[in-house]
């Protein structure tokens, strides 16, 4: 291309190159720069080495909420996936409201987290709250769960607020599957295969990597999750609800511990990384789903 | 439908199909009851609300909802979201349709570079560097200003702006732009007037994507905005679950005016939002 050309192309980059480091490019550095430091924010970092993250290992509410994170990053790959692609092969078949149904299941995906959040508290809620109300009307009568702030069933109540939440993983596989040459099912048909069949050994694997990409995008943004934590049951009661996005805000916020927080930080992007890695390899994902 | 039919004679077909039935049943519960509900009880008064959970309002009153416009500044909090929202929205389409375009079309150095950084951006969860930007943004002293909302909300939406439109713009044919630059028309003129109405579908996929996340942003909110000036809906809830505390339907009803324009918006853009939440994933 033309010579005269360069001082248009920087015109057209650099507004978004100077975003991208003051967004992205900075705090990363300055992120894994202060997890090696100890920072109150009022006096200059002190360096500390590997302090902080000798630290996270003794520390046992970090443990909780690595092991909350990882339990419900799983609980995302394992069932909430696997609900929304079995959906999406349901819907594939286009039963009568197949359209109503990829709609609505959409509408959780559309509305903010923290609306999600509060309309939640009131359904946990155990005086007025619906869902008891529902399981009182069923005959037990005096059934009464505080389901955000009683230690057994916090845990419980904090993934059922995100756990049916399909629309996302519904609509992109069925996407996929509509837009697929039909001749492999009408074959597999002509051959007396059934339904079932076809899902679990042509469309399954057809899809393979769309379901990569959903169990990536559903695992890491469960990481990132925290207006249905911070706005119900703030990690509680003790620390049964605790993730590492909450704590990490819970150490900037109460503990003024800027370096620990940032050490956490840097776990919370190392796992998301982890996970794509991971998943990238377990799905082939960089292979062709016709090979 | 020919399908059906062939197969209708088998019991265990007949029992699938009754399950597959029971569980869109299942979602279609999930996901419409509770704002069903919620909009229900915005119309009781405080003790039906306590009564019980699955009673019918006694008579339609709007209480409510004065009550909530009165306590709760709606209106404030809701101009504050639709102004951060939107310039972030346009700002971040033009500076990144620009810099899509320049690499999908001119070559330059560092060009591979920006690629790789801009990719390298999908990976990392912003929540991880909640701290590194609240300090950024102290300090070149822009805490508790919208602008500041708007710097941050403009930097989340790269990622999957600029894939949407990058890998748009590499499938718009070259002879578009040749033709223009023999007429005489310069890089700018040629971009706003050709290039940016043709990729039309890419763009409102990615405004809607950049819109989305700022209006249901809430943690970036928490961080960097103290004043109730500057306070965004999202944020606002927060505040009302505490102001309210035990005036149940004034808070339903919160949460309903807030859901409206989002519903609305759905109901009316459905076709173009599902399209852009899978070119958003597909291109990430």
């Amino acid at each position: 291309m033309k010579k005269t050309k360069l001082q248009y192309v920087l015109l057209f980059i650099c507004p978004a190159v100077l975003i991208y480091v003051f967004v992205f490019l900075l705090p990363t550095i300055i992120l894994s720069v202060t997890s090696l430091t100890k920072w109150n924010g009022a006096n200059m970092p002190v360096f500390v080495g590997l302090g902080n993250y000798s630290g996270l290992l003794q520390d046992g509410t970090f443990r909780r909420a690595l092991i909350n994170t990882i339990s419900m990053g799983l609980l995302a790959a394992f069932v909430n996936v696997p609900m929304g692609v079995a959906l999406a092969l349901i819907l594939n078949r286009k039963p009568g409201g197949w359209k109503l149904i990829r709609s609505v299941s959409l509408l959780p995906d559309i509305i903010a987290s923290s609306v999600k959040a509060v309309i939640f508290i009131f359904i946990f809620n155990p005086g007025m709250g619906l869902l008891n109300g529902i399981i009182r009307a069923l005959g037990f009568s005096d059934f009464n769960v505080n389901w955000f702030f009683d230690e057994r069933t916090a845990f419980l109540a904090i993934n059922l607020t995100w756990i049916f939440q399909l629309g996302f993983v519904v609509l992109v596989c069925l996407g996929e599957l509509l837009s697929m040459p039909a001749s492999f099912r009408e074959a597999a048909k002509i051959d007396g295969a059934t339904d079932l069949q076809i899902d679990f050994l042509i469309n399954i694997p057809l899809i393979r990597n769309i379901i990569g990409t959903c169990v990536i995008v559903m695992v890491t943004s469960i990481f990132k999750m925290f207006e249905q934590i911070y706005l119900t049951t703030v990690g509680g009661p003790g620390e049964a609800t605790t993730t590492l996005a909450l704590l990490i805000y819970q150490n900037i916020t109460n503990n003024f511990q800027y370096g620990y927080a940032n050490a956490i930080g840097m776990v919370l992007l190392f796992l998301g990384i982890l996970v794509i890695l991971v998943v990238q390899k377990a799905f082939r994902m960089n292979k062709s789903s016709y090979e | 439908m020919l399908r059906q039919k062939k197969q209708v004679g088998s019991p265990l077909t007949i029992g699938r199909v009754f399950l597959e039935y029971v569980f869109m049943g299942f979602v279609l519960i999930t996901c419409t009851l509770p704002i069903i509900w919620v909009f229900i009880s915005s119309f009781k008064n405080n003790m039906e609300v306590l009564e019980s959970p699955l009673s019918w309002p006694s008579h339609i009153s709007l209480e409510s909802y004065i009550d909530a416009f009165k306590i709760a500044k709606l209106q404030v909090f809701f101009v504050n979201s639709v102004i951060v929202a939107l310039i972030a929205t346009i700002i971040a389409l033009l500076i990144y349709s620009m810099a899509a375009y320049a690499v999908a079309r001119f070559k330059f150095r560092f060009k591979g570079l920006i690629f790789i950084l801009f990719s390298a951006s999908l990976l990392i969860p912003v929540n991880s560097m909640i701290y590194p930007i609240y300090y950024l943004i102290k300090s070149v002293g822009l805490y508790d200003t919208k602008a500041a909302l708007v710097i941050v909300y403009i930097g989340i939406g790269l990622p999957i702006s600029f894939f949407i439109l990058r890998s748009y713009f590499i499938n718009i044919p070259n002879e578009i732009e040749e033709s223009a630059y023999i007429d005489g028309a310069n890089i700018f003129r040629m971009f706003f007037k050709i290039i940016f109405p043709i990729a039309k579908p890419a763009v409102a996929s990615a405004a809607i994507m950049i819109f989305l996340g700022c209006w249901n942003d809430f943690l970036f909110a928490l961080l960097l905005t103290s004043s109730e000036k500057n306070r965004t809906l999202p944020l606002s809830l927060k505040y009302f679950v505490i102001n309210f505390s035990y005036d149940y339907p004034s808070l339903f009803a919160t949460v309903v005016m807030i859901l409206i324009p989002c519903i609305l918006v759905y109901v009316l853009l459905q076709e173009q939002i599902m399209e852009s939440l899978v070119a958003g994933s597909v291109k990430g």
